[in-house]
Formats: C-alpha cells, sequence, structure tokens
C-alpha cells in the first residue's frame, strides 16, 4: 500500500512562504502559515439518480497568524501568490498591521512559542477513496439504494461514500510541518412508511480508510432493512427515569458531550466550564476512564499536528471517574500557562483555530453485553445515535437516538421505540454507570460543532456502557 | 485561475453537454470578544468557485444525463485544471440519470435592494456593531455577556453557464454567535444563541441581545421542570421556523421525487382527519427575499431566477419549490430553489396562545425535527410553564411529539416575525406533547 503523497501545490509554495515568513518575522514578534490543500470526492445515489461531486471538505487556502505586544490577528487567503514572497509577505502583512491598529484594546497573551519541530507524516489506506473507479462506486452505491428499496415500505433510500485527502503544512521561522493523510466515510439511509407512521435509521462505516469501507457497508445492508421494518412498530417511552445501556456510539457521544466540550480549555478561559470546580474530583463512577486524542488511535479525528503546528497527544481526561483536566488549542493553553495538547483545529483555513476534541472515547472495561443486558430490571438497550448537545456550563446533556429496545428482568422484551429523547445532569449521568463492557469500537462518521458552526472531523465511541438516564 | 479562462477551457470541450460555473468573492471581517474585551481579531479576502459538468449519453427516449462538481481553486494553473475537468467529465459520463435541461437566460423576477452595509467594508463596520450589541447590557442588571463572536461578510456571487446564464448580485451576511450568562442561586447559568442579519439595524440587534440577557435572567431564576401531562407546548422564532419548516421542506420536489415527502400535491398538509376549526390553515410561499435576511436573492444556486411561490394555501400542497431538474423529472414548471419562506398568519393573537394553560420553550439545547418521520423534541434550557395563574421559569427536562399527531391541531399567532429564513406566526401551538420532567 502506498503511502498518501502530499499535495504537489503545497510542496511547490513550502518555498515562496518560508521565505514570507522571514520577512514577515522582521515585522511580528511572532508569525506562522498554515497551508492546506484537502482534496476529495463525493458520491450519491438517491432513487432515480446518482451524482458525484466534492465534500465539503475540500479547500485550499493558507491562514497567516501574527502576534504583536502580546496581540493575536489572522488573515486568511486563497489567492495572490504569483507576486512573489516580497508582495506576499507585504500585502498580508499590511493587513495584519491594520487588524492590529484596529483593535488597540484587544487582549495581550504571552509570547506564542516556537519552539523547534521539523517532522512529517504520510498515511496508508487501503484502497484510496480519490483513486477509486467513479464507475464501480456509483454502481455499489446505486446497488445498496436498490436492496434497501425492493423492500414494500421502505419508501425511500440513499447511499453515499466521500474520500477526502488531507494535506497540510505548517511553517513559522522554527517549525516546519507537512503531513497527508486519507479519510472516508460511508452512509447508507432509509425511510420506511406506512400510513402515517414513518421512520429513518442508517449504517454508516468511517475511517482513516478508503474504497473499502463500501464492503463494510454492503455487510450493514440486511441489518438495516429489518431494522426499517421493525420501526415502522416503534412506539415511546413513557417519560421517566431508566436504566440504559448504551452501544459504543451512542456511548461515545455521551463522552463527547459531556464531558468533552466541557473540558475544551477556552471554555475554561471564558468562565464557561463547570469542569473548573471539579478538576481533581469525581465526576464519574471510579470504573470509568475517558481519553481524547490524535495520537494513540486511527479515526478521522487523528493527525499528526493541529492546524496551529502542535503535535497531537492523547489526553486522559478522567482517571477511575476522577477530573484530570482538558485539551487545548494554542491561545488557551497560553491563557492557562499550560503546554498545548494538540487540539487546535480549524473547520477550514479561513476559520478561527478553537479547542476541539478529536477521538474522544470511554475505555473498555470487563463486562460483557450480555451480563450488561442481564443486569437490567426495567430499562432500554440504545442504539443508533442521531445526535447530542451539550451544555458546559450546566453540566445539562441531550442526546437523541433513533433506536430503543426495551429490556425487562434482563431480557429484550422485542418492544422498539423510535426516536428516544435522552437527557439527564452529566455527573449523575457519569456516577451513575455501573458497567463497562470490554467492546472497542470507535465510530467517525459525524462531525462535530463548537455551538452551532465550526464543523470538524471526530470521532468517538469505546465500549458499551450502562447508566440511568432520563427518556422522553 | 481567472473566470474567462476556466469559461474557455469548459466552452473547448466536446465531450461536455453542459457546463455551470458558480463563483463568490467573500471579504469578511470577524471579532471575536470575551467579556467586552476583544480577544483575536481576522479579516478573511478569498474567491470560491465551483464547476459543475453535464455529460449526455444515448438519444432519444433513453437519453441520460450525467453530473459532476468540484472546486477550482484560484491557484489552480491550466494543466491542474485541465486533470480537474478531466476527472469530472469522467465521473459524470459513469451517472446515467434520466436527461433534465439545465436553466437558460432568464432576467429576475426579484431585486433585493442594497444592503445598508454596502458603501463601506466589512471591518468599518464592527465598533457600530458591537457598541449596539452591548449597549443592553448596561441596563441587564445580574445579566451579563459572556463572549461573542461577529462576523460580517460582504458576497460578491456569480452563476454562469453554457446555455447563457449570467446572473450577478451582491449580498451581506451578519453572524453574531453569544453566550449570556447570569448568577442564579446554584451558580452561574448561561443561555448560547446566534443571530443572523443583512442590515445595519443597530436597534434590532440591541433588541435582540437586551432579550437573551433577560432569558439567562429568567433562566437564573428557573426551577426544574416539574411533571407535567396534557399541557399544549407554544413554540416562537428558530424552534417555530424549525416546525413550519418541516411543511416547507417536504414541499420541496427533490423530496416529492425521492418519495421522502409525504405531502402531495392538491391534499391537505394538515392530514384527512384535521376537523374544521380545530387549526390555523397553512399558508406558505417560497420566497425569493425577506428585508433582514442574509439569503434573499434574485437566483437559485443554478442561475434560475426566483420568485414568490405559493406553495399551499388554504392548508392545502398547491405548488412544488426546488431545483428545476426535479420539477422537469415530475412534469411541474420549473420553480427554482429557494432558501426563504413565509407563512401566513392564523387566528389567535400570539398573547392568547401564551395565556392559557401550557409550557412556552425559550430555548431547547438542540431542537430536532425530522425532515422524514415528522418527530420534533429537545432537551429544554428555559421554558415558561404557564399553570393557568402564572409564569413560571422552567429548566431542565425535555419535550417531544410527532408532526403527524400535531398538524391537524396545530395554531398559528395572527402577529408575524422574522426568522431566520422564515417570515411567519411569531408563535406556534401544538397540544399533543409529551414532556419528561427534570427529575
Amino acid at each position: 500500500m502506498p503511502d498518501c503523497p502530499h499535495s504537489a501545490f503545497l510542496a511547490e509554495r513550502k518555498a515562496l512562504f518560508a521565505q514570507a515568513i522571514r520577512i514577515l518575522a522582521r515585522r511580528f514578534d511572532y508569525v506562522s502559515v498554515l497551508g492546506t490543500d484537502d482534496a476529495g470526492v463525493s458520491y450519491r445515489a438517491l432513487r432515480g439518480e446518482t451524482s458525484a461531486g466534492e465534500p465539503a471538505w475540500v479547500q485550499r487556502g493558507f491562514v497567516l497568524r501574527a502576534q504583536a505586544g502580546g496581540r493575536v490577528v489572522e488573515t486568511a487567503f486563497n489567492e495572490g501568490l504569483e507576486r512573489g514572497p516580497e508582495r506576499l509577505a507585504a500585502e498580508a502583512g499590511d493587513r495584519l498591521a491594520a487588524l492590529l491598529a484596529a483593535s488597540p484594546g484587544q487582549k495581550e497573551y504571552p509570547p506564542l512559542p516556537d519552539e523547534p519541530a521539523s517532522a512529517e507524516f504520510r498515511g496508508v489506506v487501503e484502497r484510496p477513496g480519490l483513486e477509486a473507479d467513479p464507475e464501480e462506486v456509483l454502481r455499489r452505491l446505486a446497488a445498496f439504494r436498490d436492496a434497501l428499496l425492493e423492500r414494500p415500505d421502505i419508501v425511500a433510500a440513499s447511499a453515499s461514500a466521500e474520500f477526502v485527502r488531507v494535506s497540510r503544512f505548517f511553517l513559522s521561522p522554527r517549525r516546519d510541518l507537512f503531513q497527508s493523510f486519507e479519510w472516508g466515510q460511508a452512509y447508507c439511509f432509509g425511510v420506511a412508511r406506512r400510513g402515517e407512521a414513518a421512520k429513518t435509521s442508517y449504517r454508516a462505516a468511517s475511517g482513516l480508510a478508503g474504497a473499502e469501507l463500501l464492503d463494510r457497508i454492503e455487510a450493514d445492508i440486511p441489518g438495516l432493512a429489518e431494522e426499517l421494518a421493525e420501526l415502522l412498530g416503534a412506539g415511546k417511552v413513557e417519560p421517566g427515569e431508566y436504566e440504559v445501556v448504551m452501544s459504543p456510539d451512542v456511548a461515545g457521544v455521551l463522552a463527547h458531550e459531556a464531558f468533552g466540550h466541557g473540558v475544551e480549555a477556552d471554555m475554561f478561559v471564558k468562565r464557561r466550564a463547570k469542569a473548573a470546580e471539579y478538576l481533581g474530583k469525581r465526576v464519574a463512577s471510579g470504573i470509568v476512564d475517558m481519553y481524547d486524542g490524535a495520537a494513540g488511535v486511527a479515526q478521522t479525528g487523528s493527525f499528526l499536528f493541529d492546524d496551529e503546528g502542535n503535535l497531537g497527544t492523547k489526553t486522559l481526561v478522567i482517571s477511575k471517574g476522577i477530573l484530570q483536566g482538558g485539551f487545548s488549542d494554542a491561545l488557551s493553553a497560553l491563557e492557562l500557562g499550560a503546554a498545548p495538547t494538540g487540539n487546535g483545529r480549524r473547520q477550514a483555513y479561513d476559520h478561527k483555530a478553537y479547542a476541539r476534541m478529536t477521538n474522544t472515547y470511554f475505555a473498555p472495561g470487563s463486562a460483557t453485553k450480555e451480563e450488561m443486558l442481564a443486569s437490567v430490571k426495567r430499562g432500554w438497550l440504545l442504539d443508533r445515535l442521531n445526535s447530542g448537545m451539550e451544555d458546559p456550563k450546566n453540566w445539562g446533556i441531550q442526546l437523541i437516538v433513533l433506536v430503543g429496545r426495551e429490556i425487562v428482568e434482563g431480557k429484550l422484551t422485542g418492544r422498539i421505540a423510535s426516536p428516544v429523547f435522552c437527557s439527564g445532569y452529566v455527573p449523575e449521568v457519569l456516577g451513575a454507570i455501573d458497567m463497562v463492557s470490554g467492546d472497542f469500537e470507535l465510530t467517525g462518521s459525524g462531525a462535530c460543532g463548537k455551538g452551532h458552526k465550526e464543523y470538524v472531523k471526530v470521532s468517538s465511541g469505546g465500549p458499551y456502557v450502562k447508566t440511568r438516564m432520563r427518556l422522553g | 485561475m481567472k473566470l474567462a479562462e476556466l469559461k474557455e477551457a469548459l466552452a473547448s470541450r466536446a465531450d461536455l453537454a453542459d457546463w455551470r460555473i458558480s463563483e463568490t468573492r467573500r471579504k469578511g471581517a470577524e471579532c471575536y470578544l470575551i467579556g467586552d474585551r476583544p480577544d483575536l481579531g481576522r479579516s478573511i479576502e478569498a474567491r470560491d468557485c465551483q464547476v459543475t459538468v453535464y455529460v449526455d449519453q444515448g438519444g432519444g427516449e433513453t437519453r441520460s444525463r450525467g453530473s459532476a462538481s468540484a472546486a477550482v481553486h484560484p491557484t489552480m494553473g491550466g494543466r491542474e485544471l485541465a486533470a480537474l475537468l478531466d476527472r469530472a467529465a469522467f465521473a459524470a459520463s459513469k451517472s446515467r440519470n434520466p436527461w433534465y435541461p439545465i436553466p437558460g437566460p432568464a432576467p429576475a423576477s426579484f431585486a433585493p435592494p442594497a444592503s445598508g452595509f454596502e458603501g463601506r467594508a466589512p471591518e468599518a463596520w464592527s465598533a457600530e456593531l458591537l457598541a449596539a450589541l452591548y449597549r443592553a447590557e448596561g441596563r441587564a442588571g445580574a445579566a451579563r455577556v459572556n463572549s461573542l463572536e461577529l462576523f460580517l461578510t460582504r458576497s460578491e456571487r456569480r452563476v454562469l453557464n453554457s446555455r447563457g446564464v449570467d446572473a450577478a448580485w451582491t449580498s451581506w451576511s451578519g453572524t453574531v454567535e453569544l453566550t449570556v450568562e447570569a448568577e442564579g442561586s446554584a451558580g452561574e447559568v448561561e443561555l448560547t444563541d446566534w443571530l443572523r442579519f443583512s442590515e445595519p439595524d443597530l436597534a434590532r440587534l440591541e433588541a435582540e441581545m437586551a432579550g437573551r440577557l433577560e432569558a439567562v435572567r429568567d433562566r437564573a431564576a428557573a426551577a426544574p421542570l416539574p411533571a407535567l401531562a396534557g399541557l399544549p407546548l407554544v413554540l416562537a422564532e428558530s424552534e417555530a421556523e424549525a416546525i413550519l419548516r418541516w411543511f416547507f421542506g417536504n414541499l420541496d420536489a427533490a423530496r416529492a421525487y425521492s418519495k421522502a415527502s409525504p405531502l402531495v400535491l392538491g391534499q391537505s398538509l394538515h392530514g384527512a382527519e384535521a376537523r374544521e376549526g380545530e387549526y390555523d390553515r397553512l399558508d406558505i410561499r417560497a420566497e425569493p427575499g425577506l428585508p433582514g435576511a442574509p439569503a434573499s436573492a434574485p437566483y437559485d444556486a443554478e442561475g434560475f431566477p426566483l420568485a414568490s411561490l405559493g406553495c399551499a394555501e388554504g392548508g392545502v400542497a398547491r405548488a412544488f419549490h426546488g431545483a428545476p431538474r426535479y420539477a422537469h423529472y415530475l412534469g411541474l414548471p420549473p420553480a427554482g430553489a429557494h432558501a426563504l419562506f413565509s407563512v401566513g398568519p392564523g387566528s389567535i393573537p400570539a398573547a392568547e396562545l401564551r395565556s392559557a394553560p401550557g409550557l412556552e420553550v425559550a430555548y431547547f439545547s438542540d431542537f430536532d425535527v425530522d425532515l422524514d418521520s415528522g418527530d420534533f423534541g429537545g432537551e429544554i434550557r428555559l421554558a415558561y410553564w404557564n399553570d393557568g395563574s402564572r409564569r413560571i421559569p422552567v429548566t431542565g427536562g425535555s419535550v417531544t411529539g410527532s408532526l403527524f399527531e400535531n398538524r391537524g391541531l396545530l395554531r398559528l399567532s395572527r402577529e408575524t416575525a422574522l426568522a431566520e429564513t422564515m417570515r411567519g406566526p411569531e408563535a406556534i401551538l401544538l397540544p399533543r406533547v409529551s414532556v419528561t420532567a427534570a427529575k
């Protein structure tokens, strides 16, 4: 399997930017540039049509960051390179200087560090998605769609796949980093309808992977068709608090929403993180360990360095139920006097970097899924995550799942509910975790927003987790 | 890569039946504040260009069309562009969909008035906008702004295609994402929300911020949501918009073509079981522009001229909006893909909707309305429980429901207001919901 190639465009412009950085370094206390050239392809099969395009993640551009007198400014652009390094540095430098002049009361940070670093990473995938035969991909997606539409109750179905080749460099006077890797994701989605009852569900596959993801999705189609038929008979959960067994994808989003967003260090800087009061204190039951990190696992949140030129790490967020700390972008690390964890991420070159999650997960435990189900007196097995939302200051949490299966006296009753709205108070939900399975599975088919925007690729997951939540 | 060079490269290819170019030139200013102190300054200047190529195969009854889209970066050279177009044309040739035409040139039937922002660069507005946003803070007592992000972007849009479309327009888009906080008996609480605008309406910004500061004060005083049953749900602003968007979204020709939409032209939006007098009939129009809405545009993304279109009248589906391709497939006249919509007023004053016992949710964690299933719900951050005599702020718990169970009982307020992409009833009432208590 060949290494993922670096963007030829970026490779050819590195010298130009290295020269521009040297010029700009005479004008500012700190200067750096992130160059991006993320390429991609996307394929879709809807009822009666197929199409090819590019994912929204495709981008090519640059963001220059400068610091002067402690103040930090950035300018983003995607043209004007042909005029050479002097002109590029002069024009971008003038824009940065104008931003500094326009904001005299701006916050002053300690000097941005520029420790020497030089590193390169080229990922490997089995069957690079960008080189896959479009005819073959579209043919297979159409077959997945048609397999669902063969069922009489399934009125709409779609199948899609997208493959992104990330290629980025980061240059500063003392740092020279370059990384290129590919991630992919594939989905199948169906709508079943009988009379006015309509239900939806999906299957997804993702990872630092290419066209091999289609094999994984294909294996899931029969299960999806069965599930959609079952969901047409779904009812509602009677509102109340229940024991719940969460599948790895639901548990992962619990981790993500509960103590992922809650320990983003920029939230500490804004005094928006209730977690700041709980560092070193118990926030979960003693069997809970939770991590976030671009390093240590291979999924869609993995990388060598973040969008501020800091190397990715692995952060132990919760150890045996005790909150250890969070993860940071460069500026929040400076403000808090902490070492950056390599979590400064941008939606694209023209977006600000924030402290963001990467791969967030509970560590596996020792129980089995069967033991967990057997221990439930009256509760629900929750699967197929739809969405989640955090509340870092007040520790509320919302999860919406598409499939709830009733458990009574340790057995699945066959009763099914959809959708299931789950809510709770984070320390109570994590404090009630009494069983964690030995499974470990990460899902990276979604995207994470900060508030209601700034989407980045992340993954989440881990084991099955048993706890208590309010359902409705 | 200049636009003329791209146009020439596309026109010179014999393997393309048609092509389209969409170009956006953006200039934006961004301000990030913690409290009232600027944290970071940013500027953006970028040109985004998207090309779509169409490849036809066969003829007569079996004629098919495939398409593929790709980003053309301004830094691409001629060789890179040629390779990109080769790949796109090859991918397009592998999709064989029923043939459809692309829009031809047509005059705009809607001309959005020039934004009041025009004439100054985005960054030149920052100080005034921030002053307006922070003005209400001084009157807000214990409530204050925790942090705020302001984005103001001027975009020049242009759409060209091989059939002679050459549409151009300019738009301004402002966004504020804000977090407000207040001290409660159990500690600080916060609310996070956003505003979108296209005009320098400083009074509106001040009023919007004042409303959010008042809301966070109420959240600080809110009690946990008790167990409630049989009470109707009242929604306003973006949550009312999300509910009404379910109808608008399902009046999209693409969803009708894929059979994902449960709505049928000529049939009631309220269901066959709806009984006269128990609901307010929906009048829904797809709109090219709404004053103050950043998504106002004279053309859709394909360069098709947009006009106001009656999609539902008297509660009955009358027309589908959406991309012209799907109208062609359905044998309907093309209408274009509208981003905005309006909903006519209902029969009941908003004050009356709110005066009866019920639960009005002002802020959810993330209100979700499923376009396919019609299921809706969310965790409550701030609601007002009218117990018949008092309006009590409550927090926590959740509310869920189904539009299929509520569409025949839907009530709309007489007053209308602008939400992000809709002008419609200021408040709506959904009587059949399930409430989960906070504890």
